[in-house]
């Protein structure tokens, strides 16, 4: 379990969401596409990640509401 | 949605599933009891699953229109809805049959080619609910348990085509339509057996996360009606299939699951 703020927000959103298996799992995978690491993660990267996130939740949740997640994921740096 | 809080689920999906499980507990009932005698059977077990189907088709259209954008999410719920639109029409096409103009439909009937037409986009939509899940990058999981569902499925195949699709292929009494629309019961369903116990997987990873939700009771609905009409093709060739058979309840139950996972999949995206 990370102790990076921003990890631990989004971990805590995206539990209820996809589970714990996916949410480790995603989260891992994803800092790694844009270059870092869960426990590095901070609020430039954001920008990057959360496009992605949502990408990832288009199929069950459709184009405008998982766009509404990716924006409430960038708000996690605050 | 405001906060990072989840909402829980609302009464919506929860009547659904509960009007779902009171229509099972009546079906199961009126076919225990056997009230009215064997014309109340026909009339129940012809009606029930037009009323199921329809439960089905009514809730597939509505998560479609609700959801605005055109893309992968909107095509496959959409294909569901026009293919249980089809199967709607079967059910009904059935009933005309049976209880209005009193016969048995000699195989291929019109209720048959809106068969066809309706697993052609549910075939359709369960290979957009896989892709779609590909593409998210999430985890897939083994793919050890894949490769069994293959073999499973398979196996279950080769048992097929020699208990049944053998007899049949080898029957003079069936002429050649009848014996191409006898088999794609079976065919199709076993393929979409098999796409439904690949959702199953999917599924299985989302834990207890609430994306979950209207896909488990989607894939338990698909598994039913695809098991439900492969033992009823093998049952109705052999003769053992008859009216108000405990068989139907998995056909009705089905079209239940599926309703419910659409109400759950609509009141799922009101959160956000």
């Amino acid at each position: 379990m990370t102790k990076n703020i921003i990890a631990v927000k989004i971990e805590s959103y995206l539990m209820p969401l996809i589970g714990e298996l996916l949410t480790a799992g995603t989260l891992k995978v994803q800092c790694e596409k844009i270059g870092t690491t869960v426990d590095k993660l901070n609020a430039m990267d954001l920008q990057n990640l959360a496009p992605r996130l949502e990408q990832a939740l288009v199929i069950f949740l459709g184009g405008d509401r998982a766009r509404k997640v990716s924006r409430q994921i960038l708000t996690m740096s605050f | 949605m405001n906060d990072t809080k989840i909402k829980p689920f609302t009464t919506e999906a929860r009547s659904m599933l509960v009007i779902s499980f009171t229509i099972l507990i009546l079906n199961i009932l009126f076919y225990y009891f056997r009230f009215g005698g064997q014309q109340a059977i026909l009339t129940a077990s012809t009606l029930f699953p037009v009323v199921c189907s329809l439960f089905a088709v009514g809730s597939l259209v509505k998560i479609a229109f609700f959801l605005k954008t055109w893309d992968l999410t909107k095509a496959a719920w959409l294909m569901l809805a026009v293919g249980f639109l089809f199967w709607f029409l079967e059910q009904s096409t059935y009933a005309v049959y049976k209880l209005a103009l009193g016969i048995a439909p000699v195989v291929p009937s019109v209720a048959d080619i809106f068969w066809l037409c309706g697993i052609i986009p549910i075939f359709i939509a369960l290979t957009l609910f896989i892709y779609g899940y590909h593409r998210t990058g999430f985890i897939i999981g083994s793919w050890l348990k894949y490769f069994f569902i293959c073999l499973a499925i398979s196996v279950l195949e080769i048992v097929l085509f020699y208990k049944l699709f053998m007899p049949v292929l080898y029957d003079p009494q069936i002429n050649i339509a009848g014996k191409v629309f006898t088999l794609m019961y079976p065919v199709f369903d076993i393929f979409i057996l098999m796409l439904a116990f690949f959702m199953v997987l999917i599924t299985s990873l989302l834990g207890k996360g609430i994306l979950s939700k209207p896909w488990k009771f989607l894939v338990t609905g698909f598994v039913l009606i695809s098991v439900g009409d492969i033992i009823y093709s093998y049952y109705n060739w052999t003769g053992n299939y008859q009216t108000g058979s405990y068989l139907d309840i998995t056909w009705n139950f089905g079209y239940l699951l599926i309703a419910v996972s659409a109400f759950y999949q609509k009141e799922l995206m009101e959160k956000f």
